[in-house]
C-alpha cells in the first residue's frame, strides 16, 4: 500500500500555514538561483503563486520526520498535470531549508513521489528540466535512475549570460528494474 | 526589410474562413498522424481555435505558396511557448494539403520565420520537437540548420507503442553564420 511516507520523509498537502516558508523560501537568493524565476515575492505575491502552483498537477510539501518528535516541512515536490494519453509528466522539486540540503531527503522524496506517478497514476514516464552548473540536483536525480536525454545549449539566462541545461527522464520499466517497491520500511 | 515573403511561399494571418482547410487537413491521417490531434476534427472544432489564435501571445501564420498561377494556402508555421527572458520560442509548421509535400515549401516558410524570430522578435533559440518515424520532416528541419539536441525518449504514444521525440535547436550566432548577418 503506498502510505505518501517512508522512514525519513513523507509528502502531505499544502496547508495556508506553510506560506510563511515559501515566502523565505522564494525570497532566499540561493534557493532561487537554481530555478527559473528569479525575484522578489511579498507575502501577498507569494500566497497568489502558490494559489497557482498548488492547483496544478499534483503538488506535495515534504517533511522530514526525523529531526524530532514533529514533522519538519523542508521543501516542496511536484508533478504537472500529466499528458494522460502520452502517460507522461513533468518532475520539479526545491528543498528550500538550506540545512538539510545534502542530507538526501531530496533524492527520498523524488523517489517516494516517482512510486506514485508509476505506481498509482499508472505514468509511463517523468523527465525534469535542471540547469547544467546544478550538480547537487543532476548527482541526486542520476542516483534516483534519471537517464540524461538532451543538452539544450543557451537555454536559459543566468548570472549575464545564456547558459545550458539538461532534459532527463526515467521509464516505468526503467523504474521497476531499479525498485520493487518504494514505501515505508522498503527503500 | 523584412516583407514576410520570398519567392516561392508568403506568410499572412490565419482567418476565419482557413478553418474549412483545416477541416480537410486534419482528416488526411497522412498528414495528422506526425500531429498530436489526430484524426477527423469539425468545422467547429477548428473555428475555436482560429479565434483562439487572436487571443494569445503566440505569432502563428499560414502559409501561401505563391509560385502558381493564384496564391494557395497549404499550411501554418508559428512559434509557440514564447519565453521573453530566455529570448526563445518553440517551432511549429505543419503542411497540410498533401499534394504540397516533398516540395521545399516547409524549408521556405521555416526560413521565413526564422528571419522574423532572430531579426525581428530579438529570440536567441528557436527549438522544435518531431516525432522520431516523422524523417521527411528531421531531414527538412536539419536542411534548415537545425541540429540535433537528443531525443525524449518513449514520450508519445501513436499506433499502439511509444515512440521518441527528436529535440532540435537552432540558436542565434549558428543562424547568423548561416545567412551571413541578421
Amino acid at each position: 500500500m503506498y502510505t505518501f511516507k517512508d522512514q525519513r520523509v513523507r509528502l502531505r498537502a499544502y496547508d495556508p500555514t506553510d506560506l510563511e516558508r515559501f515566502t523565505r523560501w522564494w525570497n532566499d537568493p540561493e534557493v532561487g538561483y537554481t530555478q527559473l524565476s528569479i525575484r522578489r515575492y511579498s507575502t501577498e505575491g507569494a500566497a497568489r503563486r502558490l494559489e497557482r502552483v498548488v492547483n496544478e498537477g499534483y503538488f506535495f510539501c515534504i517533511e522530514a520526520l526525523d529531526q524530532g518528535d514533529q514533522p519538519r516541512h523542508i521543501g516542496t515536490c511536484s508533478l504537472r498535470e500529466p499528458n494522460w494519453r502520452n502517460a507522461s509528466t513533468e518532475f520539479s522539486i526545491t528543498i528550500g531549508e538550506k540545512d538539510c540540503w545534502d542530507r538526501g531527503y531530496g533524492t527520498a522524496a523524488t523517489r517516494l513521489l516517482l512510486e506514485y506517478a508509476f505506481g498509482e497514476l499508472n505514468l509511463h514516464r517523468v523527465e525534469l528540466f535542471v540547469l547544467g552548473f546544478n550538480a547537487r540536483a543532476i548527482r541526486s536525480y542520476e542516483k534516483v535512475g534519471f537517464k540524461l536525454e538532451a543538452t539544450l545549449d543557451d537555454d536559459v539566462y543566468r548570472d549575464g549570460q545564456f547558459t545550458h541545461s539538461y532534459l532527463m527522464s526515467i521509464l516505468r520499466p526503467e523504474w521497476r528494474a531499479l525498485y520493487e517497491k518504494v514505501g515505508e520500511g522498503n527503500v | 526589410m523584412f516583407s514576410f515573403a520570398n519567392e516561392r511561399v508568403r506568410l499572412r494571418a490565419i482567418n476565419m474562413a482557413d478553418a474549412e482547410d483545416y477541416v480537410l487537413w486534419y482528416a488526411d491521417t497522412e498528414i495528422s498522424r506526425n500531429l498530436s490531434t489526430y484524426g477527423p476534427t469539425s468545422l467547429e472544432f477548428q473555428r475555436n481555435w482560429v479565434s483562439g489564435l487572436t487571443h494569445g501571445g503566440d505569432a502563428i501564420f499560414a502559409v501561401e505558396a505563391i509560385d502558381g498561377p493564384e496564391p494557395k494556402h497549404i499550411g501554418n508555421v508559428g512559434f509557440y511557448h514564447a519565453d521573453q527572458r530566455s529570448r526563445q520560442a518553440e517551432l511549429g509548421i505543419m503542411i497540410g494539403d498533401r499534394a504540397c509535400l516533398g516540395k521545399g515549401y516547409g524549408p521556405a516558410a521555416m526560413r521565413l520565420l526564422l528571419e522574423y524570430g532572430f531579426g525581428e522578435l530579438n529570440y536567441h533559440r528557436i527549438y522544435l520537437q518531431v516525432l522520431s518515424f516523422n524523417e521527411r520532416a528531421i531531414r527538412s528541419y536539419e536542411k534548415v540548420g537545425f541540429k540535433h539536441e537528443g531525443r525524449r525518449r518513449q514520450s508519445f504514444y501513436r499506433e499502439g507503442q511509444y515512440h521518441d521525440d527528436v529535440q532540435m535547436r537552432i540558436l542565434r550566432p549558428e543562424w547568423a553564420a548561416m545567412v551571413g548577418t541578421i
